[in-house]
Formats: C-alpha cells, sequence, structure tokens
C-alpha cells in the first residue's frame, strides 16, 4: 500500500512539475508594439433580438469610402484604412488624389474602389507606411508615417487627435468629429462587430468577429434608445467604421468595449 | 495434555451429542448457528417466462426501427442531393462576364440588376472550391450606379446549395414582401445595409443595398430584377 501510495504521489509530481515547466506566462505588449496585420472576418453569429415599443435613433453617416486590399497586397490594412481617409478628405480638399474625382455630386456618396486611382494610392500607401518591413502588417506609428508623408505631399499637413478615454473611446467626441465631417482612425486588437436590422416593434443585432488587430475607418455614429411602457430600459451606441474587408464592407463598432489600442481623429491642415 | 481440537471433537460426535456441543459453542462464542435445512435459492429477478417475452420485446422494438428505414428507401420519393459550403473554404475569382453575360452562356433564367450601361463599377466574381475551378458554387455581383452612386451586391446561388455566409440573411429578414408570386424576405438599416432574399427558378437571390436612401429602397431594387 505504502508503495502505491509512493507510486501515485511520484506520477502527480511529475506531471505537475511538467506543467509548471511548459507553462511560460504571457507578457502584454504594449499599443505601440502592436502590428496591425492579416486580419479576417468571421461569419456573422449570434443574433440579438430586442424588443420594445418605441425607439429613438440619433444617427449619421458620412458614407466614407468602403475599400478592401488590392491583390498582391498583404497584411494590407493600414494601406487601405489609409486609403480611405485620403479618398474621403479629397472631397474637402482638392487634388488629395490628383486626377480622381472621389464622390457623386448628385448624392454626395464616395465613388467605389476603381481600378486605376485607389490602386495606385494604396500601393504608394503600402510603401510609405514600411508594411511587412519590421514585422507582419504596420506598426501605429508606421501607419501615422506614412500617411502624414503622403498628405505632406500633396500640400497638406495632418495632425491625429486623440479620443481614447481611458481604454474606450470617447464616443461624444467622436460624434462632435463626424458632425464636423472629420474621419476617425481605430487601432483595434481583435473585436466583435455588429450588424442591424431594424423593425417597427424589434431590432435584430449580429455579431461578427474581426480575427487580428486591425486598422479602421470610422465615419458614422449612431445611437439607439429603447422604450417599453414609456421607460427607458436600454441605449446602444455605435461607431460606424469601414472595415477594410471582404464582407460586410461596413458594420458597427461598439465604443465601450475595451479592445482598443488607440483611436484617433485624422485632421487635415 | 493432549491437544483438544474442538473442531474434531464436534465431527466425531454424531447425534444428540454433536447438537449439544454445537449449542454450547455457539453460545460461548455468540455466533448464531446455522441452519443445515436447505437454502431456499434466490428467486431470478427476470424468470424464464419474463426474459422471454422481454426477447420478444426486443426483436419487435428492433424491427419497428429498421423496417420503415428500409422500406423508406425503396418506397419514398428520391429526395434531391444538397450540398453544404462554408465561406472559409470556398475561394473567389474574377468570373470574366457579368451575371447577364454568364445567364446567357449557361442558357438560365437568372435575375441580375441591368445597370450595366450605367454602371460606374461592375465586379463579377465566382466562388469555388480550391481544386475545382469549374464547379461554380455561386456567383457574386457588385454594381455601382454611375449616376447616384448606388451601391449592390447580388449574389446567385443554386437552390439545392447552402452556404453559411447566407445564414445572416435568413436570420435577419424580418419582412416580407409578396412580388410576382415571390415572397422577397427583407429587413433595413439606413444606415449601412439593407437586405433582401428570395427564391427564384431554382436560384436563391441575396442582395445588399450600402447606403440605403430610404427604408424599403431594397424592395426597388429587388422589383428591378424581374
Amino acid at each position: 500500500m505504502k508503495k502505491i501510495k509512493s507510486l501515485i504521489f511520484n506520477v502527480l509530481a511529475a506531471i505537475g512539475l511538467t506543467v509548471l515547466g511548459a507553462w511560460t506566462p504571457s507578457v502584454a505588449l504594449s499599443a505601440a508594439e502592436y502590428r496591425y496585420a492579416n486580419a479576417q472576418l468571421y461569419s456573422l453569429y449570434a443574433t440579438e433580438t430586442v424588443t420594445f415599443d418605441t425607439k429613438e435613433s440619433d444617427a449619421k453617416a458620412n458614407y466614407a469610402p468602403q475599400f478592401t486590399a488590392i491583390s498582391g497586397l498583404t497584411n494590407a490594412c493600414g494601406a487601405v484604412a489609409g486609403s480611405e481617409i485620403v479618398s474621403y478628405y479629397d472631397k474637402y480638399y482638392p487634388d488629395m488624389i490628383p486626377g480622381w474625382e472621389s464622390f457623386y455630386a448628385a448624392s454626395g456618396k464616395y465613388r467605389a474602389q476603381d481600378k486605376v486611382y485607389i490602386p495606385s494610392v494604396m500601393n504608394e500607401l503600402y510603401t510609405l507606411m514600411r508594411t511587412n518591413v519590421d514585422g507582419d502588417g504596420v506598426s501605429e506609428s508606421d501607419f501615422t508615417d506614412g500617411l502624414a508623408q503622403y498628405i505632406t505631399d500633396k500640400g497638406y499637413s495632418m495632425n491625429m487627435q486623440s479620443v481614447m478615454s481611458g481604454t474606450t473611446v470617447d464616443y461624444a467626441a467622436c460624434k462632435n468629429a463626424i458632425d464636423n465631417n472629420k474621419v476617425i482612425v481605430l487601432f483595434t486588437r481583435a473585436t466583435d462587430m455588429y450588424l442591424l436590422s431594424e423593425g417597427t416593434t424589434q431590432d435584430s443585432i449580429s455579431t461578427i468577429t474581426i480575427s487580428a488587430s486591425h486598422i479602421m475607418v470610422v465615419s458614422g455614429y449612431r445611437e439607439s434608445k429603447y422604450y417599453k411602457s414609456g421607460k427607458l430600459f436600454r441605449t446602444d451606441r455605435y461607431l460606424v467604421a469601414s472595415t477594410g474587408l471582404g464582407s460586410p464592407k461596413a458594420a458597427y463598432y461598439k465604443p465601450d468595449n475595451n479592445k482598443l489600442n488607440g483611436a484617433y481623429i485624422v485632421n487635415i491642415l | 495434555m493432549k491437544d483438544f481440537d474442538i473442531d474434531s471433537t464436534i465431527e466425531v460426535a454424531d447425534g444428540d451429542r454433536k447438537t449439544r456441543l454445537l449449542a454450547q459453542l455457539h453460545a460461548r462464542t455468540g455466533i448464531p448457528e446455522i441452519q443445515e435445512h436447505g437454502v431456499k435459492s434466490r428467486k431470478r429477478f427476470f424468470g424464464v417466462k419474463a426474459s422471454a417475452f422481454g426477447l420478444v420485446g426486443i426483436c419487435v422494438v428492433s424491427l419497428a426501427i429498421v423496417l420503415p428505414i428500409s422500406l423508406r428507401n425503396e418506397t419514398a420519393p428520391p429526395s434531391q442531393e444538397r450540398y453544404t459550403y462554408t465561406a472559409a473554404e470556398l475561394s473567389e475569382k474574377d468570373l470574366g462576364m457579368t451575371i447577364k453575360e454568364y445567364a446567357q452562356k449557361i442558357g438560365k433564367d437568372i435575375l441580375y440588376l441591368d445597370w450595366y450601361d450605367v454602371a460606374e463599377e461592375c465586379n463579377t466574381t465566382k466562388y469555388i472550391l480550391p481544386t475545382e475551378e469549374n464547379n461554380i458554387i455561386y456567383v457574386a455581383e457588385e454594381i455601382t450606379n454611375g449616376e447616384t452612386g448606388d451601391n449592390v451586391q447580388l449574389c446567385v446561388v443554386d437552390i439545392n446549395i447552402d452556404v453559411d455566409r447566407f445564414d445572416y440573411f435568413k436570420d435577419n429578414c424580418l419582412y416580407e414582401y409578396e412580388y410576382n408570386g415571390v415572397t422577397i424576405n427583407w429587413s433595413y438599416d439606413n444606415i449601412i445595409t439593407s437586405i433582401a432574399y428570395f427564391e427564384y427558378n431554382d436560384y436563391k437571390y441575396y442582395v445588399q443595398f450600402a447606403y440605403p436612401p430610404s427604408e424599403q429602397a431594397i424592395l426597388d431594387i429587388v422589383k428591378e430584377m424581374f
């Protein structure tokens, strides 16, 4: 019996030591060390239904471009987001993309990605941002420096104004920026995004996951207040982001999801 | 002194003496007497008859399960084969022609959005298994109206094929609309995209309208396809 107990103890000790030996505590990256590359969209899932008597919505969309990486570019979310930003501001700052009329005068909607001008801009930003040079994709500083260089080359200057509030984004600051026709760039870790279907007495909310650290451009917001029997029971706030990925090309981002490394208003001067 | 072996003493004793010796032994040790008459055998939980009926019952139940399945294969109408794919296992390639041209090429009545003459951009892609380029699972066409900037994406899938990326439509189209004998399931989100899906002539259609100008704009798009 003593021999059996001793044997069992030895086996358990061996297992325990093996587990401890294999365990390596992970060290969290700082925001500056993150690299943004190769994120993918997973299929939509997890539909939630919100049932209500009445609803109030406060929403605005500036219809920012929704581009995707051109063939041949890898880990290109920085270049894609940068292309969306310069295409957006081309409406207000002439020749941000020389020769490109970025929007439809009749509707104000931005032009879809073409096969000449936007690929050219995307390729240029891909190089200026040093994509895949120090590692996969770009770092936040790679993105910022590359975008600033492009804008400076076009005769303008740029600054990035943080709208972070602790570990989340300041929704009011974003709303104010959007109301003033500015865009916000998000540097996010793997995160969930959302799509909505609106009904007269229920809204359907679906979740889609972005698989890895990613850069996106925000150009809209939405706040929905839900009431039952005259009482407010739920408030949902979202930012409207161009995902820079396949489908959907735009989705809602919750400003309080604690997955952000940085969020900045892009100011052109 | 002679060794005293009580077992042997009791063993060799007989009749009344044996009985008295055993009684004394039991009294001294406190061990109750063993009844030496035959032990009645325990009643079986399942008697022979019960076992037989049980076996028959099991056979009947088994036949009740097996027979319908085997007979169904011979008597039920043949079901159409269904294929299910995940978006992750499919590859995307340029179709090289519009959906209108594709429909003409394969001789099928496939609906499309006829904006080709005013399209700013029109990108038509085929989704295939990586190892079977000629086996088109579905086609998708994204077309932007060059006059309005309206952007619509249309996906056309064989009615016997399911792709998980379209489950979203089934879960989130909250309304129904009847048009030309076709039930159109649809929903709207005025900020990002409105969606609709319906079935027509052996195909399933999934429609997305980015930044729609009104709640029912998606229905106008679908009607325009007929």
